[in-house]
């Protein structure tokens, strides 16, 4: 048993809010880097991330200790990005139709300090952008990012190829410097 | 020839790779306190969770409590409609109010302690 996997069995067992905290200190920087990668928006990613914890401690029992903690609870943080985009989407649908223009919340839309990877990300399509982020940005395997996005592995190998080829038709990756 | 093809492709989706991974790569976010943050709503949460029946409990017993009383209190004069050998003491088998009432509040305050001895 890892540490992770002790902290959520006391969790699980006692409802150990001590044992969640800890859990939360280790990854918070992660879950909150990932979705802040694929929201470009600090404070929502961190509105975000706090309601991830949230579900995070509801569902911690459906936990089975197969496969990392982290990966499990970035499966928790991307349905809860995708369930905040769709209501955002359809906010923004309600707005359209009653006329009125500029929605409050953008993800990943513009930016007006745009960095090289902001405009990467700008290319490729929400699915891509987060398969990319797990990737590149939080290190997971493919097998662990089919596991955190429900996508066969097949799936994840062709959208990251697919995501590759968009960026480089677009940019001379080779000559791009950290952004 | 094939093999240093095939070596070269390996070499400059690595080099890709890398270069992709430098570019996603992030500095660690400080926590500036928001671990203690998200613990505040959770055990805000989860005592909204545990008060929520004794709450509702309570209520519903202050809300009952009159309707009840005159129920118990036309106890005695129904128990006169029944014929005396189907319920030969019926008012003598009901408790006292005094009785339901204490009851009542004991029943509540035992459950609000077992919460907080579970705390």
């Amino acid at each position: 048993m890892t540490d992770d996997t002790l902290l959520v069995a006391r969790v699980v067992a006692s409802q150990d809010t001590g044992a969640y905290g800890e859990l939360i200190r280790r990854h918070q920087s992660q879950i909150r880097n990932f979705l802040r990668r694929l929201t470009r928006d600090d404070a929502l990613a961190d509105d975000l991330s706090q309601d991830t914890f949230l579900h995070g401690w509801n569902k911690i029992h459906t936990y089975s200790g197969k496969g990392s903690f982290i990966g499990w609870l970035l499966k928790v943080a991307y349905t809860t990005f995708l369930q905040s985009k769709r209501k955002t989407d359809r906010y923004q649908e309600v707005l359209v139709e009653v006329g009125e223009s500029g929605g409050s919340v953008s993800y990943a839309t513009h930016s007006d300090e745009a960095t090289d990877l902001d405009r990467f990300m700008a290319v490729l399509n929400g699915q891509e952008r987060a398969v990319m982020v797990l990737s590149y940005a939080c290190g997971l395997s493919h097998r662990e990012i089919s596991e955190t996005t429900d996508l066969p592995a097949g799936t994840v190998k062709s959208i990251i190829h697919r995501a590759k080829d968009k960026i480089r038709e677009q940019f001379d990756i080779q000559h791009h410097q950290h952004g | 020839m094939i093999s240093n093809i095939i070596n070269m492709a390996d070499k400059t989706t690595d080099r890709e790779d890398e270069l992709l991974a430098s570019m996603f790569a992030a500095k660690p976010v400080e926590d500036a306190g928001f671990s203690e943050r998200v613990l505040q709503k959770l055990r805000i949460r989860l005592w909204v969770q545990r008060l929520t029946l004794p709450v509702a409990a309570t209520i519903g017993f202050a809300v009952a409590i009159n309707p009840l009383m005159d129920l118990l209190a036309l106890m005695p004069s129904l128990a006169s409609l029944v014929p005396a050998r189907f319920a030969p003491d019926i008012g003598s088998m009901l408790p006292a109010t005094q009785s339901i009432v204490v009851g009542g509040l004991l029943l509540i305050g035992g459950l609000g302690a077992l919460q907080l001895l579970d705390d």
